[in-house]
């Protein structure tokens, strides 16, 4: 990036910085000369010149290896997309919050509605709220949703081609995706013409969460039979969200996370290749959830050394040729790890500086978590504060007029360098044991992931590591945020209520054929190599009405699981 | 293992009750009161009954549960009858996600001690090495 000469004079330059810190400070002031290091370990400098620098290839936006940006126009061009996952109690409650959350400012690209819901517990693991499993639990943290009806509730206002529908649903994705096609056609729409994403990561769900769930290996087909199925049917869906998130919730470094998600990434283009499909054909429908935690340099080196990474493998190792398989698009949710109870109104400032940092490292789309969600559901107020951070980052500060700010800055240029260097480590040493699923099976993510907790709370309990208002400022809490609250009790009597009037109101041979016939298909996909033979199975269970728990009991009486623990 | 032994070292059953998925807090609870010597049983996905039965097979001497989700009240009302039931006196303390204005419900309840956002792993350690001696 720089002639020789130019290096030349910035080596005698930081020989005499060099000097004055050594002679001035440390000798003089008896400076203790602490090593700093980054989240994720990188020995981080008091500063950086060209020659740290020297080894970064000159990039534009818009062209391979992508570390730039995507396009060659960022924020100019198209803002980033406000999404806030939300969801509680009944689709009417969780409607009311979508419409308040989207009147706000929530929006997919242009103007197309963005619905990005949260689903209960019970929901997430197949559980229908009539279940003993459900006791408790229908309702909270996310909507409830077991019948086509459920799924009315909630979209019955959008007009569903315009609509980015996406759900962030653990181990259900295939029948609730079944049950989206079955509902879209009753309003006369077919597959291709929706909009939206699926999570499909039973794998990192069963890791982070240890929820009930089928086994690993029928995980990963489960989830390839997602792929094949949206790839061919329903083109815009993004099928797969490679979600990092959950990972970095359990404080796994930035490093670690983009290595661990590139693995899985690995696995299932392998695992689409096996099942008939070339790489350009779904490749470029993988969507992300990148966890987004305080160190603010290291983040935004994670999100161009992302980019780039994933360019490089996609067309190195599987010759892809679309720019839209290279090209990959970010979406961020910021750390619900790095909020605190305590004194709440400081996570606002967290969450300023998280979004910078996206902003900065250029990602497509936000999830910026209120200031209560360490007390509890969040309150309107606090999502709407959510929003209009983003609103004043786009709108007051000028920040995004210029793509890539940070690039060419010596730091940040070589601090990418050594995040896609340890996170290719990463990346190996799963490989070498396996790859991602293997390294479900075998127990050695969940083992890291168990590492990584207990060392982030040793650190705080010793005061290594700070974290204000919890471990250092406290205060004397006079009186808490108040927790926005749902009474559980009388919404979970409801919604059960009504899935009994469902149930009554159906043709149960037609429900038990149906199932018989989702069994006969688990069984027989027995490899990835047969994906495809699943998904018409459930669509059609869901056209005879059977619920989400229903469908999927189906396909764990075949594959086994659900209490699966490592 | 034997009443006197018990004095010795203490038995915690640790549960993950319900399908509530968030157990970062509890690995780390788990941890320190390994360190400490105390004696950890661990069960999750369990119901009321199962997990009260398990108390009685392990002899524990207390009973830590977790809620994050804001089914604290489902828990503790569940819990407490089943271990009622079967005549368990055993102390239940509580963490997770708890608003503290629901403490004092929780309190009355009949559970033990609750640990809030903030507590600390020591918290729960001193806790249980106080009932020990």
């Amino acid at each position: 990036m720089f002639s020789r000469k130019t290096l030349d004079r910035v080596n005698e330059m930081m020989k005499d910085w060099e000097k004055e810190v050594e002679e001035v400070y440390v000798k003089k002031l008896k400076f203790g000369s602490p090593q700093y290091t980054s989240e994720s370990g990188i020995p981080i400098n008091y500063v950086y010149s060209p020659e740290d620098a020297k080894d970064s290839e000159p990039e534009m936006p818009g062209a391979f290896p992508y570390t730039r940006g995507n396009r060659a126009l960022g924020y100019q061009y198209m803002p980033w997309m406000i999404q806030l996952l939300h969801g509680y109690g009944t689709g009417e409650e969780t409607r009311e919050r979508t419409k308040y959350l989207i009147r706000e400012g929530m929006k997919g690209y242009g103007e197309t509605p963005a619905v990005l819901f949260a689903v209960d517990t019970p929901t997430h693991c197949g559980f229908d709220p009539d279940s003993p499993k459900a006791r408790g639990m229908v309702g909270l943290g996310g909507v409830n949703i077991s019948t086509l009806d459920d799924i009315h509730t909630l979209l019955k206002d959008y007009d569903l081609p315009n609509t980015r529908v996406a759900d962030n649903i653990r181990f259900t994705c295939l029948p609730f995706l079944a049950m989206y096609v079955v509902y879209a056609e009753g309003r006369g729409h077919k597959p291709e013409e929706l909009n939206g994403q699926s999570q499909n990561g039973l794998g990192n769900r069963c890791l982070t969460t240890n929820l009930p769930a089928p086994t690993p290996d029928a995980q990963y087909r489960l989830e390839i039979e997602l792929i094949k199925y949206s790839c061919q049917n329903i083109k815009r869906w993004n099928h797969t969200n490679l979600c990092g998130y959950v990972f970095g919730e359990m404080n796994i470094t930035p490093t670690q996370e983009l290595g661990i998600v590139l693995s899985k990434a690995v696995d299932l283009v392998e695992g689409g290749i096996k099942a008939g499909l070339k790489p350009d054909e779904f490749v470029p429908r993988f969507s992300s959830q990148v966890h987004l935690g305080m160190d603010f340099f290291e983040e935004i080196a994670k999100l161009r050394a992302w980019r780039r990474m994933w360019a490089k493998i996609m067309k190195e190792k599987f010759g892809c040729n679309d720019p839209r398989s290279l090209q990959y698009r970010i979406h961020v949710h910021t750390a619900g790890s790095s909020l605190t109870s305590q004194q709440p109104l400081n996570n606002i400032a967290r969450a300023t500086l998280q979004v910078l940092a996206c902003v900065l490292g250029g990602v497509q789309s936000m999830h910026t978590n209120s200031y209560d969600e360490a007390i509890g559901l969040p309150s309107e107020e606090a999502v709407r504060t959510a929003i209009r951070i983003n609103q004043i980052v786009l709108h007051e500060t000028g920040i995004p007029h210029v793509t890539d700010p940070m690039g060419g800055s010596y730091y940040l240029e070589s601090l990418t360098n050594k995040v896609e260097e340890e996170a290719e480590k990463v990346r190996a040493e799963i490989e070498s044991k396996g790859g991602y699923f293997e390294c479900i099976k075998n127990g050695w993510l969940r083992q890291l992931l168990e590492k990584q907790s207990i060392k982030w709370r040793q650190e705080v309990d010793s005061g290594e590591r700070i974290v204000v208002g919890l471990n250092k400022f406290k205060i004397e809490e006079k009186e808490e945020v108040p927790a926005f609250t749902i009474y559980q009790p009388e919404i979970e009597a409801e919604i059960t209520d009504r899935l009994k009037r469902w149930r009554a109101n159906r043709n149960n041979t037609e429900v038990k054929d149906s199932l018989e016939r989702v069994k006969e298909a688990m069984s027989n996909y027995d490899n990835v190599e047969k994906a495809g033979i699943l998904m018409p199975a459930l669509i059609d269970a869901a056209r005879a009405k059977c619920t989400l728990g229903e469908m999927m009991e189906a396909i764990v009486e075949v594959s086994g699981g659900r209490i699966y623990s490592t | 293992m034997g009443k006197d032994q018990r004095k010795e070292k203490m038995k915690v059953l640790m549960a993950r009750f319900s399908l509530d998925g968030h157990d970062r807090g509890l690995l780390s609870i788990m941890n320190s009161f390994k360190d400490a010597g105390i004696e950890v049983v661990y069960i999750y996905f369990s119901d009321a009954k199962e997990l009260a039965k398990v108390a009685e097979e392990e002899d524990a001497d207390v009973i830590g549960i977790t809620s994050s989700m804001g089914q604290h009240f489902y828990i503790a009302s569940t819990l407490l009858k089943a271990l009622n039931e079967r005549k368990i006196n055993a102390p239940v303390i509580m963490g997770g996600v708890i608003p503290t204005r629901d403490v004092p419900q929780l309190i009355e309840m009949g559970i033990k001690k609750v640990f809030g956002p903030g507590s600390a792993p020591r918290d729960a350690v001193d806790f249980v090495s106080g009932l020990s001696s």
